[in-house]
């Protein structure tokens, strides 16, 4: 293409005004007050969860119940961490480059596997240990019933999580990597 | 503060609205598509302007927040050329035919075609941004953007032969 073409192109490009729907500014300003909304809520109820573990792990005597509030504390990590990830996918980076994008959705990816399985380890952990300590190491299943039986569905619900997690989570890398790889390719990285 | 902000902002959009309209049909094909990028590049200069130093000008800024918002926009929903091509009026009326704004949506029809990185460098270009305000906005070297630009002019003009645009 020559510069007489080129000028030409340019002339062609200035033409084009664009249809630019009105209220743009109030919209954008209604977005980011409904971001503070859902942020002062969410972390609202973290915050409530974290002071009801946080106090039966200072005032609880019964084991179990300790063990309960160390999960409700992993519990809640996993779900900060899902939030935190969820809220920058939606809300980007604006001055972020494209390549830095990319090399940031890579890291995130190995960073979410990470906290998954930190998370899950503590869940099924937890849950585990409480059940032996419940139930077995305190006088079996008519101990504290309710306890128990809760126990059992907390221990039951850890197991099915350890047997469908690994597929779950080696499937969603999988899928993460490779639509990485398309957007690599669909950006023109490589020319 | 806001009140400020709002009139900065309804500034900046009544000065440099067609070229963040041009970003946008460059990216996304008329009518509710465009809509929708229209909205995501509001609310990422709403959110972006606040950051606004003054390092670079405002319609470099401007148009850097604008592509990069695009370009994940387009990443996000990824049409078919070929499709686009196809949705394209098949039978303009009479006293559109061979007008300018023909040429235009063709023009356009042909960026849209092009990898997403070329498109930008050449949408940088046709804004009269110098080498210097385009490697700013992309993050690479001005020399490296001269190579680029003339590879997005080659790749450009491939398209318009192929449809036998010349």
């Amino acid at each position: 293409m020559n510069d007489a073409e080129w000028l030409k192109l340019r002339e062609l490009w200035q033409q084009e005004r664009g249809q630019l729907p009105p209220d743009l500014q109030r919209y954008a300003q209604r977005q980011v007050r409904g971001l503070w909304r859902e942020n002062i809520i969410f972390w609202t109820i973290i915050a409530g969860e974290c002071a009801v573990a946080l106090w039966l792990l200072v005032h609880a005597r019964n084991a179990t119940v300790k063990l309960n509030a160390w999960v409700i504390l992993a519990v809640v990590a996993l779900m900060s961490a899902w939030f935190v990830t969820m809220q920058r996918r939606l809300w980007p980076k604006p001055l972020e480059i494209p390549s830095e994008m990319l090399a940031r959705f890579d890291r995130q990816l190995s960073l979410s596997q990470v906290s998954v399985w930190i998370g899950a380890g503590v869940f099924v952990a937890g849950s585990l240990s409480a059940l032996i300590q419940g139930v077995m190491l305190r006088g079996g299943v008519g101990h504290l019933w309710l306890t128990s039986k809760l126990l059992f569905l907390q221990t039951a619900v850890a197991l099915v999580t350890l047997a469908l997690l690994p597929r779950w989570v080696a499937r969603r890398a999988r899928l993460g990597r490779k639509r990485i790889k398309t957007w690599r390719e669909e950006i023109g990285e490589a020319s | 503060m806001e009140e400020g902000r709002q009139a900065q902002f309804a500034r900046l959009w009544q000065e440099h609205g067609p070229a963040i309209g041009r970003v946008i049909a460059s990216y996304a094909r008329p009518g509710a598509d465009q809509a929708d990028l229209a909205q995501d590049i509001a609310l990422a200069l709403w959110t972006a302007f606040p950051r606004f130093r003054g390092q670079s000008s405002e319609k470099t800024f401007l148009l850097r927040v604008a592509h990069n918002q695009a370009v994940r926009h387009a990443l996000n929903r990824r049409v078919d050329p070929e499709v686009d091509a196809e949705l394209a009026d098949p039978h303009p009326r009479p006293d559109q035919q061979a007008s300018a704004r023909q040429e235009v949506e063709r023009l356009f029809r042909h960026v849209r075609r092009m990898p997403l990185l070329q498109r930008e460098i050449l949408g940088l270009a046709l804004e009269n941004l110098t080498q210097a305000e385009i490697g700013e906005a992309l993050g690479i070297t001005p020399g490296n953007v001269a190579v680029r630009i003339t590879r997005a002019r080659a790749a450009l003009r491939e398209l318009m032969k192929e449809d036998g645009h010349e």
